[in-house]
């Protein structure tokens, strides 16, 4: 497993920032952050993905009424405002992305079974229940490792494919840093923004 | 305690790998001309809407009808591709669809706003004089001359805005 530095340097000291993880069977060009990228900037995808789920979630009323045009679209935009914000705060100074980083990912609890988002204090900057959803891990203070992002227009991880994907991938980046010795379990923390 | 976190630096430092997936390239790229990205975006997902819906076209068939590779219709359907003006007619004489048609709501509001999601109300005269309603959810954006614009091929007559971000102070239809 390898480290690939997003918004990051790695010759900070100490080591601070945004590291996307590039897995064992990953190949040598692509990552977490990369392969983020490729997926929500893919209208073929966003677009299977809408229809696969319009019945069930873009028609109930719970968000309204969706085509699965729209819904990609929101989805696109969704993507493009958190990648340019993150972008636009690092190209600032590391400390924005920081405090940004700091603000806007919150724990999660107990991914082992159904997930939900603590009840932040902070008032969220983005709309209510963004579908556009990035899943990190914090293993100490000012360091982040993306492990992957994920469209998720139901309430828990365990109720869509592609959010139960990303648990485990939380779940391979943990063992992970288990194998390599860097996994503290009081600084180690598991998010999503 | 500062034995670990020296230890723990050195660990993470010999696992530190190499940015080859040119991941910054591609988000500066959909940024220095994000209304072209846009509209390679929404002329993709037009196209893919028309495959969806025409079973007996598919990426083989518009390739061969292009005279282009599958791998170029493929390229093209990831919105990755700056279209032409020729290509995006070529493509619309082929399925005989428009690809760029806009139905323009213009809204005014202040100009921090980049977009808006507002609900759009679809109001249709049918049979016995009877109008039907249909209410969707879509996003409008920003343009350069600070208005907000929805670019889609609903025709609408009525704009219901989300009573939580409601900072427009004129809406009609265009």
């Amino acid at each position: 497993m390898e480290f690939i530095p997003i918004f990051a340097d790695p010759n900070d000291k100490p080591l601070r920032g945004f590291y996307a993880v590039r897995f064992d069977d990953m190949s040598a060009k692509e990552d977490t952050w990369s392969l983020f990228i490729d997926e929500m900037s893919d209208p073929t995808f966003r677009r299977k993905f809408m229809k696969a789920r319009q019945s069930k979630l873009l028609t109930n009323g719970y968000f309204g009424t969706y085509t699965v045009s729209d819904a990609s679209e929101r989805a696109l935009e969704e993507f493009l405002d958190i990648t340019d914000e993150l972008r636009d705060a690092y190209s600032q100074d590391i400390k924005n992305l920081l405090k940004l980083l700091n603000q806007r990912f919150h724990p999660l609890v107990n991914t082992d079974t159904s997930s939900e988002l603590l009840k932040s204090k902070a008032k969220p900057k983005r709309p209510k229940e963004p579908w556009v959803r990035l899943y990190a891990v914090k293993v100490s203070n000012d360091l982040y490792l993306f492990s992957g992002g994920a469209i998720k227009l139901v309430r828990y991880m365990d109720d869509d494919e592609a959010t139960k994907k990303e648990k485990r991938n939380l779940e391979r980046l943990r063992d992970g840093l288990k194998e390599l010795g860097l996994y503290d379990q009081d600084a180690y923390t598991e998010l999503e923004l | 305690m500062k034995k670990d976190k020296k230890k723990f630096e050195e660990i993470f430092r010999a696992n530190i790998g190499e940015n080859t997936s040119q991941w910054d390239t591609r988000p500066a790229a959909m940024r220095d001309d994000r209304s072209a990205f846009r509209r390679s975006q929404r002329v993709a997902d037009r196209i893919l809407e028309f495959l969806d819906e025409n079973k007996d076209w598919n990426q083989k068939r518009l390739a061969e009808a292009l005279g282009v590779s599958t791998q170029y219709v493929s390229k093209f359907l990831k919105g990755r591709e700056n279209f032409t003006l020729n290509t995006i007619e070529q493509i619309e004489r082929v399925l005989n669809i428009n690809l760029l048609a806009e139905n323009q709501i213009q809204v005014v509001v202040p100009k921090t706003i980049q977009s808006i999601p507002v609900y759009l109300t679809d109001k249709r005269m049918g049979d016995n004089n009877i109008i039907y309603n249909s209410t969707v959810h879509v996003m409008l954006h920003s343009n350069e001359h600070d208005q907000l614009f929805y670019t889609g091929q609903t025709n609408f007559c009525e704009l219901l805005l989300d009573s939580t971000k409601n900072n427009t102070k004129q809406a009609f239809c265009g």
